[in-house]
């Protein structure tokens, strides 16, 4: 895993629509619903989820045989611009996701950033982050 | 297991120890040699990197030596990737809905 920014996950897609329609999407239970895990092999998602900053949400996926169940709190909501909320499963707890909307040519970026370490200390030192420690374990592989 | 490993990885000098292990083995006094705090103060970041597994310490005599184990790490990067796939998932299905309820 080679990573120059120092996070360790991040993803962003650009879609073709206004900042409006994206972020009703991203916070619209009913419509989370059909996007969340709506996948094609029998999957569905049920989403309670009180968008506002302090507000909570639970999220549960349903496999045929399984939930898998997924809840946090909104940590900070800027209509059409931001969504930032913690992420607890069952394998971590209190990591923070966090949504910004960009104009950019073609549409809307929507980038998504994982954190898993949200407690750590600001400083960022690069040479010392912990995305290093992954770049050293991909080294001895 | 995978929070005591991204508990102990969420200091930077954790991470700076693990990264100078996994250079080479090292004794406690030669791990502590470039910090400035006193030994007690690495031993207690030693305890933490130990409880996750990320170390394993042997003793010989009255040194003690500090070696890496890479087995948390390759836990931490596989959920990474899971959760990387995962996110990618939902913004490729997100952008089918919009576009989608777009035609409609």
């Amino acid at each position: 895993m080679s990573q120059s920014n120092e996070h360790a996950l991040e993803v962003s897609k650009i879609i073709d629509a206004d900042k409006a329609s994206i972020f009703k999407a991203l916070t619209d239970n009913n419509i989370m619903e059909k996007w969340f895990f709506a996948g094609p092999d029998g999957w569905s998602a049920t989403v309670e989820a009180d968008v506002k900053t302090g507000g909570s949400y639970k999220i549960d996926m349903h496999s045929q045989e399984e939930t898998y169940s997924h809840h946090g709190e909104y940590k900070e909501v800027i209509d059409n611009e931001k969504i930032v909320f913690t992420w607890n499963s069952q394998a971590v707890s209190d990591t923070v996701v966090t949504i910004t909307l960009t104009d950019v040519e073609g549409g809307i970026e929507v980038k998504l950033v994982h954190d898993f370490m949200p407690n750590e200390e600001m400083k960022t030192n690069h040479t010392n982050g912990w995305t290093a420690i992954l770049d050293r374990l991909a080294a001895n592989i | 297991m995978l929070d005591s490993t991204l508990y102990a990885l969420s200091d930077s000098t954790r991470r700076s120890i693990l990264l100078s292990l996994a250079e080479k083995e090292q004794t406690v006094n030669e791990i502590a040699k470039p910090y400035e705090m006193s030994l007690a103060a690495v031993s207690k970041h030693l305890k933490v990197l130990e409880k996750a597994n990320l170390i394993t310490k042997t003793k010989e005599g009255r040194t003690i030596t500090c070696k890496m184990n890479y087995g948390p790490l390759t836990e931490v990067e596989a959920l990474i990737n899971e959760y990387k796939h995962f996110w990618e998932s939902r913004l490729t299905e997100l952008q089918q809905f919009i576009e989608q309820s777009k035609k409609d």
